[in-house]
């Protein structure tokens, strides 16, 4: 009954390539839907994972995770130097990762940091070294592929987190180096320029003690000639050396409960909660994420309704097709499967369509689009969510199919051969 | 000629809206023994054509082919029946639309013997006529080819009676005659006994058995 429902199906190819279409499209957009929400979600996680806390300068706790832990806004300001120390001593941390930002290279965000921020995400060196002597830079796999650039390379740094065009803002008197390039980790390491805390306070001019590397909290002297974005809340007084944001992670769960509300209180800085900001920011997307998945399942239940009204043109004009079928000793019950296979059948091979189509728009997406592609979207991951689309498709592709076959069983034999013989 | 009684019809009533087509009716067909059905139109052709094919369901009497009473069966034991005897050719509904002609023959064999067998099919279009539209749609085919196409559909499921309901009434003179005498032929080749259902003058030479229905019954209406 196979070949008889697949020979059905080609003798009116235009219909059934339009209802596989429609199907195809329908499940195409599901299909990036469940994707784009999954891997941008999980792409947060992987981003966020290990850091309890941010704290950092008073401002949108948003816009805190945004550009402390996704690099993706600026910064909302800077805090003093000896927090960092502060909270190293706090015995409910465990580790205490200090982060100077403020310039890019080529759109690529230069981080201050320690050696510890490259072990959070994991990420080996596979070229090179790690940053040691002021002014190395250690680059990430991505920025290394799309820059080119190789070990010993040098370049300047300009501020800001987009590099304009002749902005004229360059650090020139003071080029990176190259040390090492980072292994792939498929997090926003990879689109970062890693170098320590000195470089980034040397590139503007802050004074600070090269030799001490665990800083004890006295101030700085700092140029005043220099005065550059990393020191403006300390302008008045000259530029002190300062971080922009501490990533924490708890040692136990009693840190959770008393940091975020020690930090809040009794400094001028905020602590942010990247699990809170990140569910912030989904429930955001989701609302339009959820818009356009109804949107999607509408037009599923326009592709079902397609087939529906396709078979059931079909079983009133093939009439006396089916009698004959019947006469030549087809049971009830296998015509009545034909014609259900026949809405499965378009249906399957709406899902497949639809399914390739949305994997091949990934594919293209994440090679045609940077910003797609730092996502970390995947065009080869396959997730449930789309089995269950795949067996919902399926579904309706039966249910349209029940009722023209339901016919089957209420033909009057004599009279449609009267009819039509 | 063999004694074998293939089809026994007894006593038969069938009325359509109150009004009697059919009543008292009688007939024994002999296996090889073959037989023309005439009478006008509304005379109760089909209507007996569809009784014996256990599409419709006599009111009263008795239906026998080849020994199994029809009366008694369900639906899909008339189809059963149906399937393993009886092999039906119609005026103008020949062959499944969607697929070629071979393809055709092979479902027909499919469905009512479960299995294929090419060498029936592959001597069939070749005694036909028609091998050269294997692979043609029915619409593809003429006329005269398509009704003989449907001899080859009705005859590939090997049946004992093959009846046809109008077979060439919708042909020109030359492709009638063809149609009717490939009939005759393969009925001998092919051990199958024929009843024709038909107005049509032409055949009434070549059938010695004639089933003349009358209108006399309708009248009463």
């Amino acid at each position: 009954m196979f070949g008889l429902a697949l020979a059905y199906l080609r003798d009116r190819s235009l219909t059934t390539a339009l209802n596989i279409l429609l199907l195809a499209i329908s499940v195409a957009m599901l299909v990036l839907l469940v994707q784009f929400g999954s891997q941008f979600s999980s792409r947060l996680d992987r981003d966020a994972q290990g850091v309890d806390l941010v704290v950092g300068a008073k401002g949108s706790p948003l816009q805190l995770i945004l550009s402390s832990i996704f690099h993706i806004d600026q910064p909302t300001g800077n805090i003093p130097l000896d927090s960092l120390t502060m909270l190293r001593r706090d015995p409910a941390v465990i580790e205490a990762i200090p982060l100077a930002l403020g310039d890019n290279f080529d759109g690529y965000r230069i981080v201050g940091t320690d050696a510890s921020y490259a072990t959070l995400y994991g990420a080996e060196i596979a070229e090179g070294k790690m940053f040691e002597a002021p002014m190395d830079a250690v680059l990430g796999a991505a920025v290394a592929r799309k820059t080119g650039a190789q070990l010993g390379q040098q370049f300047i740094g300009s501020h800001g987190l987009e590099t304009e065009e002749e902005d004229g803002q360059g650090h020139d008197h003071m080029p990176y180096k190259a040390v090492g390039i980072l292994a792939p980790t498929g997090s926003v390491i990879d689109r970062l320029i890693l170098t320590s805390v000195e470089s980034v306070w040397d590139i503007h001019g802050i004074e600070h003690d090269h030799d001490e590397h665990e800083h004890t909290g006295h101030e700085h002297e700092a140029e005043h000639d220099h005065d550059k974005a990393q020191s403006h809340l300390s302008a008045g007084e000259g530029l002190q050396p300062e971080l922009t944001a501490i990533l924490i992670s708890y040692r136990n769960a009693a840190g959770a409960i008393r940091i975020p509300a020690m930090i809040n209180r009794q400094t001028e800085m905020q602590a942010a909660a990247p699990a809170v900001e990140t569910a912030r920011l989904l429930a955001l997307f989701g609302a339009g994420i959820e818009g356009a998945r109804i949107f999607a399942w509408i037009l599923a239940a326009t592709g079902g309704l397609a087939i529906f009204i396709a078979l059931l043109n079909m079983a009133r004009a093939r009439e006396g097709d089916l009698a004959l079928l019947r006469v030549m000793g087809a049971s009830r019950s296998q015509v009545f499967g034909t014609i259900v296979l026949e809405g499965l059948i378009t249906a399957a091979a709406g899902a497949t369509v639809g399914i390739a189509a949305a994997h091949a728009a990934l594919f293209v997406a994440s090679r045609s689009f940077q910003t797609l592609g730092d996502l970390g979207l995947s065009a080869t991951q396959f997730l449930p969510g789309e089995l269950a689309i795949i067996m919902t498709v399926l579904l309706i592709g039966i249910v349209a199919a029940l009722i023209p076959a339901m016919r089957i069983f209420r033909i009057n034999l004599a009279n449609s051969l009267a009819r039509t013989s | 000629m063999t004694d074998s009684v293939l089809l026994e019809i007894d006593n038969l009533h069938y009325s359509i809206n109150q009004r009697p087509i059919l009543s008292g009716f009688e007939l024994t067909i002999a296996a090889q023994n073959h037989h023309l059905l005439t009478g006008p139109s509304g005379s109760g052709k089909t209507t007996l054509i569809n009784l014996i094919c256990g599409l419709l369901v006599p009111e009263k009497g008795v239906i026998e082919i080849a020994g199994h009473d029809l009366a008694g069966l369900s639906e899909s034991g008339r189809d059963k029946i149906r399937r393993e005897n009886i092999g039906i050719v119609f005026q103008t509904l020949r062959l499944v639309s969607a697929l070629d002609l071979s393809a055709n023959l092979v479902l027909a064999q499919r469905l009512s013997r479960g299995q294929r067998d090419e060498a029936l099919i592959l001597s069939l279009l070749e005694r036909l006529g028609i091998a050269h539209c294997a692979k043609a749609k029915p619409h593809q085919m003429s006329q005269g080819e398509a009704q003989r196409a449907a001899i080859a559909r009705a005859l590939v499921s090997r049946p004992r009676l093959l009846i046809a309901d109008e077979p060439t009434s919708a042909l020109d003179e030359a492709n009638a005659r063809q149609v009717a005498d490939l009939l005759l032929e393969c009925a001998g080749d092919y051990g199958v006994t024929l009843l024709i259902a038909t107005h049509d003058e032409r055949l009434n030479p070549l059938f010695p058995n004639r089933i003349a229905l009358s209108a006399h019954m309708s009248k009463a209406a």
